[in-house]
């Protein structure tokens, strides 16, 4: 492809590799050719013939989006040639035959291409006088798009979208002819998470979105540039609100990260910030209620009992929850560390070994896998990672390698993701928490026979008796194994290894990941499912690091720290959230910041945060943890605010505030340095100041280091086994970001237990059956649905579903939590 | 010469003392306009009492002085404002800043929107200025399209 091909559009000469359509050559040199079904993404069509134009030797007009140019082609469009004239007027006077024309009521009325086409390139009248093609008026495909088939063009983009992108069964064209048209499929459930760019890639409007059906029109709508945080993929967006309320979300294009897509979550979620609960005011409890109160009240409280906390030397702790953008984070970290003096901070949900920091450490100072990496590589490995439902956008690229690329896919987990159904990828199916052992086995592979170089240390931990036995307890055959350490030992450095921050609940299996990852000279990419929680890491909202992935221990690195800061810091470790929370009791005060433990942690942390003597929520809702706390002080929500959001690559994008705050709700950088002045310490006011200290402690980058040999942990058995539980939350679930998204919450799976049919059958359950589901916290009960995508011996729960909540059974002291299940 | 001139100007006023005056007594008497005049807006209903505004703020788009404002809703079989799936759900005029141009009218598509005669447009409030469907809603079941527009 990487020859060159000279070709003249309307007289002007460009050369171009060989291969490029007529259409975007044109492009490159702005001359635009009216279309409807071509779009860059997907592959040509030809559906709808605007695109005519004059080629010279040829006695037909051809279609610009379909014809590659050849060497000397010579092109006339409608600039130039009154053939292609002709053609276009024709095209459009035809599809406008059977087109309603309620551009009044229409929602792309306005911003239609139709519209807007026919303006510039169509006839002005039409000689149509018949009866138009009637359907009844909008068909609902889902809850949350509605199709009306009379606007259709029939160009396929929808469809294309559907099989080509998305890869959801969900509409296709039926019939021929005039009678041609998109329809939903009936006997499959509509799942998609992805539809809402199929009203935004239509280029007519007949499919429209429930949450924006005649809400507004495009010249009341103010733009504003954005980024998506409620996941770590980092859609690039626009938020467009009308009256100081945000009306739609649209995606932006950055071909780096989100190409132009964004899913449903990111889309249709936003009427959130409108909702009742939303904490709008500084509440404080006062004999049992929670009372409005002045700020200058909240702080005076709070410094006054985190003043008296800290004469007793009561430890203080702080917990983020992956909501924060990456100036409030780094506020948060200088806050909690430089402030209050603790080492308790943690925006973790999960408890890891004493490699993860090493890992997380050495991956934040070193360049890691990104999006363009995934769509080159032969070999990507996949762990702990729903992208579907965790990060949905990096699931659109990984299916994008797999299906256009050739690329291959191994994940290994205890259930199989919806990437398994796609050619080159293979699912190695693994008891919860032996993922260890399964990778130190594929590194023994590469290392001993296939003489991958690595380091003493490394070899000997491979060769510990652990690995056998853990291995034993996965379940796993040796061929799938035998698979994986050859496609990587053919990959090497090409290959890329994802790690889902659920990997961390199979001790030892980060480490054993990241370092084949960089035994292999791979890529390597951590994906956490929160959008903050990249840049809580980074700004040391974790008990063991420090800002710019600097480790508590290094003497040298808590002296840059403190230089910047002009505070000492506590020397040593801090605990993880479970240790804080579960002797919350002891604590002199806990602070909330974006965090729900809650909810997060279910019971445990209900009962955490009822101990805690005094509890700050910083949030925007009234939480189930906030509700709970003794002070709440209100935040900005994300399109409130200004600031950097860093997605799962370490990529940062900058955001702008669209909308005035609620109340009087504000950042939380500007929470925490209000509450440093009670406290009497100095803090940068300014966010330019904490960027440019942001600036001052980011560290040079380095070559990805190994960390020392992986101590993994064997699986307990138990009185409850045989069954693991298996549980995470879904992209659609009943978390407090989307309470109150209407329509998108129509979508949600609905919450079942998914069993493997070999399991389901010595229990006697057939899908559909009640099953019950019990640990040692709780039980519950929910119809069975059966699915060889899952290791024999678990079950999988959503974690947080309507009326079915995982969560309340995980225990939240074991990596993974033995279940009973039966028939109920 | 000024003798002549003085002359020839009492003879205008003369004349006029004997013509009928142009002046009339408002409020107590109306007098009928020029059948385009542009007056206070009307939203018209068609025969069957259904609103004939969709809701489509091409009016409001229209408008050189930002002056009317539509928020658009879907009509429901239980809450059927207009033919078809669009109502306007909240419009408003704001005369303080209407020019009284007629472009509105001009660009609505079902003849919603029309002008009257009325043209006593006054208050003593912003608010009362700023008129909603209330009061420019026709509450007479077809009543026409009478006036410009
Ligand atoms: S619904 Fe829209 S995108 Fe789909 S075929 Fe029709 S015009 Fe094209
Ligand atoms: S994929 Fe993630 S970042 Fe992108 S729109 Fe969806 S929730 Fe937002
Ligand atoms: S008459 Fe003119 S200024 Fe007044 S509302 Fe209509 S378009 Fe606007
Ligand atoms: S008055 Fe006419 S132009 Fe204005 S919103 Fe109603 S139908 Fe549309
Ligand atoms: S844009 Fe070329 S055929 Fe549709």
């Amino acid at each position: 492809m990487s020859a060159e091909v000279t070709v003249t559009i309307d007289g002007r000469e460009i050369a171009v590799p060989a291969g490029t359509l007529v259409i975007r050559a044109a492009e490159m040199l702005d001359i635009y050719i009216p279309r409807f079904c071509d779009h860059p993404a997907l592959a040509p069509h030809g559906a709808c013939r605007q695109c005519m134009v004059e080629v010279e030797g040829q006695r037909k007009p051809l279609t610009a989006c379909t014809t590659p140019v050849t060497q000397g082609m010579a092109v006339r469009t409608q600039h130039t040639s009154e053939m292609a004239r002709e053609a276009q007027r024709g095209v459009l006077e035809m599809l406008l035959i059977n087109h309603p024309l309620d551009c009044p009521v229409c929602d792309k009325g306005g911003e239609c291409p139709l519209q807007d086409q026919t303006l510039a390139f169509g006839p002005g009248a039409s000689r149509f006088a018949g009866e138009k093609r009637r359907y009844p008026k909008p068909v609902r495909i889902s809850p949350l798009i509605l199709l009306d088939r009379e606007r259709c063009v029939l160009c396929a983009r929808c469809t294309r979208f559907s099989s080509e992108i998305s890869g959801d069964r969900f509409i296709a064209l039926f019939e021929r002819g005039a009678l041609q048209q998109v329809a939903a499929y009936e006997d499959e459930p509509y799942e998609s998470p992805f539809s809402g760019n199929i009203v935004q890639i239509c280029p007519v409007g007949a499919l429209t979105a429930e949450p924006f059906r005649f809400r507004a029109r495009p010249f009341d709508l103010t733009s504003t540039p954005s980024v998506c945080t409620l996941c770590a993929s980092g859609c690039r967006t626009i938020v467009q609100t009308r009256r100081g309320e945000v009306a739609r979300i649209l995606a932006s294009e950055d071909p780096e990260v989100n190409e132009e897509w964004i899913c449903d979550k990111g889309r249709f979620s936003f009427p959130r910030a409108q909702r009742p609960d939303r904490a709008t005011e500084p509440l404080v409890r006062k004999d049992g209620e929670l009372v409005a109160v002045s700020w200058a009240e909240a702080a005076a409280l709070v410094a006054e009992r985190v003043g008296s906390a800290r004469e007793r030397g009561a430890p203080i702790g702080v917990l983020s929850g992956g909501r924060l953008a990456d100036e409030d984070a780094y506020a948060l970290s200088r806050f909690a560390r430089g402030v209050l003096g603790t080492a308790d901070v943690d925006s973790r949900s999960w408890t890891a070994d004493g490699e993860e920091d090493a890992v997380f450490a050495s991956m934040l100072g070193s360049p890691g896998a990104t999006y363009s990496d995934i769509e080159v590589s032969p070999l990507v490995l996949l762990l702990g990672c729903d992208p579907r439902e965790e990060s949905p956008i990096l699931h659109l690229r990984l299916r994008k390698a797999l299906n256009r690329r050739g690329s291959a896919l191994f994940e290994v987990g205890p259930r199989a993701t919806a990437l398994a159904r796609e050619p080159g990828a293979r699912s190695i199916l693994c008891s919860p928490g032996t993922e260890a052992g399964v990778l130190l086995s594929v590194a023994w592979l590469l290392v001993n026979p296939f003489g991958l170089p690595v380091d003493d240390a490394t070899k000997e931990g491979l060769s510990s008796p652990g690995r056998a036995a853990l291995r034993d307890a996965s379940g796993v055959a040796d061929e799938p194994v035998l698979a994986l350490a050859e496609a990587l030992r053919a990959a090497g450095g090409r290959a890329v290894i994802l790690a889902g921050e659920r990997l961390s609940r199979s001790p030892g299996a980060l480490a054993v990941a990241w370092n084949l990852a960089c035994a292999l000279g791979a890529r390597f990419g951590h994906v956490p499912r929160r959008g903050g929680f990249r840049g809580e890491l980074w700004a040391g909202l974790h008990p063991r690091l420090l800002p710019g992935g600097r480790r508590v221990e290094d003497p040298a690195a808590r002296a840059e720290v403190e230089r910047v800061w002009g505070a000492s810091l506590p020397p040593v470790a801090g605990r993880c959230a479970r240790a804080i929370l579960s002797e919350a009791g002891s604590l002199g005060a806990l602070f909330l910041v974006g965090a729900d433990p809650a909810s997060d942690f279910a019971g445990f942390g209900a009962s955490a945060v009822e101990a805690a003597p005094f509890v700050v929520a910083q949030d925007l809702f009234l939480t189930e943890s906030s509700r709970r706390a003794d002070v709440v002080l209100p935040a900005r929500g994300p399109a409130e605010r200004a600031g950097t959001s860093t997605d799962w690559e370490g990529r940062a994008a900058e955001f702008e505030a669209a909308v005035a705050p609620a109340g009087l709700s504000l950042a939380d950088r500007d929470i925490l340095a209000m509450l440093s002045g009670a406290l009497g310490e100095a803090f940068p006011t300014r966010t330019r100041d904490l960027r440019a200290e942001m600036r001052v402690l980011e560290r040079s980058p380095q070559a990805p280091a190994a960390v020392g040999a992986p101590t993994p942990a064997l699986p307990e058995p138990d009185g409850l086994r045989p069954f693991s539980l298996v549980t995470y939350p879904l992209l659609l679930d009943a978390g407090t970001m989307l309470a109150g998204s209407g329509a998108l919450l129509e979508i949600a799976r609905r919450a079942c237990v998914e069993m493997h049919p070999g399991d389901a059958a010595a229990l006697g359950v057939s899908p559909g059956d009640p099953v019950r589901v019990a640990s040692a916290m709780g039980e519950i009960v929910g119809p069975a649905r059966l699915s060889a995508g899952l290791a024999r011996g678990s079950v999988f729960v959503p974690a947080n579903q309507e009326g079915l909540r995982a969560l309340a059974l995980v225990d939240p002291f074991a990596p993974v939590t033995a279940v009973r299940v039966e028939r109920a | 010469m000024a003798v002549v001139d003085i002359a020839r100007s009492l003879l205008v006023t003369a004349k006029h003392m004997f013509r009928r005056p142009v002046t009339f007594q408002f409020p107590e008497e109306k007098k009928p306009f020029a059948a385009r005049y542009h007056g206070r807006h009307r939203l018209n209903r068609y025969a069957d009492g259904l609103e004939k505004c969709i809701g489509c703020e091409l009016c409001a788009w229209a408008c050189p002085a930002d002056a009317i404002q539509v928020v658009a809703a879907e009509n429901t079989p239980a809450a059927r404002f207009s033919p078809g799936e669009r109502y306007a759900a909240d419009y408003q005029i704001n005369y303080l800043r209407c020019i009284f141009c007629g472009l509105c009218i001009e660009a609505c598509p079902t003849r919603a929107l029309t002008m009257t005669h009325e043209f006593d447009v006054e208050d003593d409030s912003r608010e009362k200025l700023i008129v909603g469907k209330d009061r420019l809603l026709a509450m007479e079941k077809a009543l026409g399209e009478e006036g410009a527009g």
